[in-house]
C-alpha cells in the first residue's frame, strides 16, 4: 500500500472502522514511512482530545422547562371535544345494545391497557432516575438501613433483601410515584447497569407468572406475588435480569 | 383518551436521555445558546408529534436526526448563506500533504480554542465532527442520520480532520481568539 491509499484509510483506522485485512495494511505502512505514521499520530492525538466528555455542552434546564411547557400546551390543544347530536332514543338503543358486549371487553382490555400504562410509567420512573442524579433517596448496601428507611414513607412495608454474593448488590433506596400512588423503588446493581425494582401492594389476591416485556431499549419483567406487584427494569441483557427476577421469587 | 398519557411517557423516554446531546448538536451548529435552544425545543415538539410513529428502536439517533432537521429549517430561514454545496470531492485534494502535524496543540486542545476553530468550518463538516467525536456515532449510523452514502461521510471527515488541524496550527500560531 502507498502513500496516497494509506491516507485515505488513515481516519478509518484510527476510527476502527476498516477491516482486519486493511486495517493491518496501513499499520504495516506506517511503520515504514515516517510522514504516514506521523500524519497518523496528528489523528489520534485530535480523536482523544476530542472525544473528551469535556467538549460537549450539556442541555441547561431552563430548555428542560420550556419544553414541558410546551408539550403541555400541545396536549390541551389536543383534548377532544364531542359534538354529538343524536336523539335521545337513539343514544337509549345503542346503549342497551352495547352494555353486554362492552362489559365484558372492556375488563380484558383494560387489564391489558392499565399494563401497558403502568410499562410506560416504569419506563419514564427510570429514566428519570438516571438523568437527574436521582437514583437515590437513601444509599447504602445494608437492607436494614434501606427497609427502614421506608417507614412513615408508604403505607406497607416493602420487601428488601441483598443478593451481593449472587452478584446483584442492593444499592440504596429511592421514593417514586406510579400510577399517582406512592412506591418503592429498590436500586440493585449489575456491574455497571443500575436496576429499578419497583414494588407495590395490589388488591389481586393471586400470583401471576413473570411476563417481559422491552420498552425503548429497556428490558421489563413483571409479576405478582404474595400481595404485592413487582416491575423490575434495567438495560441488561434479558438472561440476566431474567436470573435476577427468580432470585427475587424466592421465598 | 389513554395513549395522550401514554404518548408523552414515551415521548420523555425517548427525548430525556437524549437532551445533552441534542442541545449540544444544536449548540455547534448555530453557535448560540438562544438559537440552539430554540431549534432543540422545535425538534422536541416535532418529536413528540411524531412519537407514534417512533418504533421504540436507537431513540437517539431517532431524536437527533430530528434536530438535525429542524437545525437545517431554522438555519434556512435564518442564515441561508451558510448553506450552501458540499465542495465538491475532485476539487479539494485530499491527498495533499498536509501540515506536519502539531501534537502538542492538538494534545492541550479545550473546548475554547475547538470551539474557535470549528466556527470556521462549514457545516456538514462540522456536523460530522460533531457526531462523530461528540457522540461516538459509527459511519453507518452517521450515514442514516444524514441520509447520505458512507463513503461521503468518512470523505467529510477526512476533510474535516485536514482543515480543522490546518486551522488549528494557524490560530495558534496567531494566539488570537474569536
Amino acid at each position: 500500500m502507498n502513500c496516497d491509499d494509506t491516507r485515505t484509510l488513515l481516519g478509518g483506522y484510527v476510527d476502527g472502522e476498516l477491516d482486519l485485512v486493511r486495517s493491518m495494511e496501513v499499520e504495516r505502512h506506517a511503520a515504514g514511512c515516517n510522514d504516514c505514521s506521523g500524519q497518523l499520530q496528528g489523528l489520534q492525538t485530535l480523536h482523544t482530545a476530542m472525544s473528551s466528555p469535556e467538549m460537549k455542552f450539556r442541555a441547561p434546564k431552563e430548555l428542560l422547562r420550556r419544553i414541558d411547557k410546551s408539550i403541555d400546551a400541545e396536549t390541551k390543544e389536543d383534548a377532544p371535544r364531542s359534538t354529538w347530536r343524536i336523539s335521545r332514543w337513539a343514544q337509549f338503543a345503542y346503549a342497551a345494545a352495547l352494555v353486554a358486549v362492552v362489559v365484558v371487553s372492556v375488563a380484558i382490555w383494560r387489564v391489558a391497557l392499565s399494563r401497558d400504562r403502568v410499562a410506560d410509567q416504569v419506563v419514564a420512573s427510570h429514566v428519570r432516575s438516571l438523568m437527574a442524579d436521582h437514583l437515590f433517596d437513601v444509599q447504602s448496601t445494608d437492607q436494614h438501613t434501606v427497609k427502614p428507611w421506608f417507614h412513615g414513607k408508604l403505607d406497607y412495608a416493602p420487601p428488601v433483601r441483598d443478593f451481593a454474593t449472587e452478584g446483584y448488590p442492593l444499592v440504596g433506596g429511592r421514593l417514586d410515584v406510579l400510577e399517582g400512588q406512592s412506591v418503592a423503588a429498590l436500586i440493585y446493581q449489575r456491574r455497571q447497569h443500575p436496576i429499578n425494582v419497583f414494588v407495590w401492594p395490589t388488591s389481586d389476591s393471586g400470583n401471576s407468572r413473570p411476563r417481559n416485556l422491552q420498552r425503548n431499549g429497556y428490558n421489563l419483567i413483571e409479576w405478582k406475588k404474595d400481595g404485592m406487584e413487582y416491575w423490575l427494569i434495567s438495560d441488561l441483557s434479558d438472561n440476566e435480569l431474567r436470573a435476577f427476577a427468580q432470585m427475587l421469587q424466592q421465598p | 383518551m389513554f395513549s395522550s398519557g401514554g404518548n408523552r411517557e414515551r415521548f420523555e423516554a425517548a427525548i430525556l436521555p437524549n437532551m445533552d446531546a441534542a442541545y449540544n448538536l444544536a449548540l455547534w451548529l448555530t453557535r448560540n445558546d438562544g438559537d440552539a435552544q430554540d431549534v432543540v425545543q422545535d425538534a422536541a415538539l416535532r418529536a413528540f408529534r411524531f412519537i407514534e410513529q417512533f418504533d421504540g428502536r436507537e431513540p437517539r439517533a431517532w431524536f437527533l436526526t430530528i434536530v438535525r432537521n429542524a437545525f437545517y429549517s431554522w438555519v434556512r430561514k435564518n442564515r441561508p448563506e451558510e448553506v450552501h454545496e458540499p465542495l465538491d470531492p475532485e476539487t479539494h485534494d485530499l491527498e495533499s500533504a498536509a501540515p506536519t502535524p502539531d501534537l502538542e496543540t492538538f494534545r492541550n486542545l479545550d473546548r475554547k480554542r475547538l470551539w474557535d476553530a470549528m466556527g470556521e468550518l462549514p457545516l456538514d463538516f462540522r456536523e460530522a465532527l460533531v457526531l462523530r467525536e461528540f457522540e461516538g456515532m459509527s459511519y453507518r449510523e452517521i450515514a442514516e442520520l444524514a441520509a447520505v452514502p458512507i463513503g461521503t461521510v468518512m470523505s467529510r471527515l477526512s476533510r474535516a480532520r485536514k482543515q480543522l488541524m490546518e486551522i488549528l496550527v494557524r490560530q495558534r500560531g496567531k494566539g488570537a481568539t474569536r
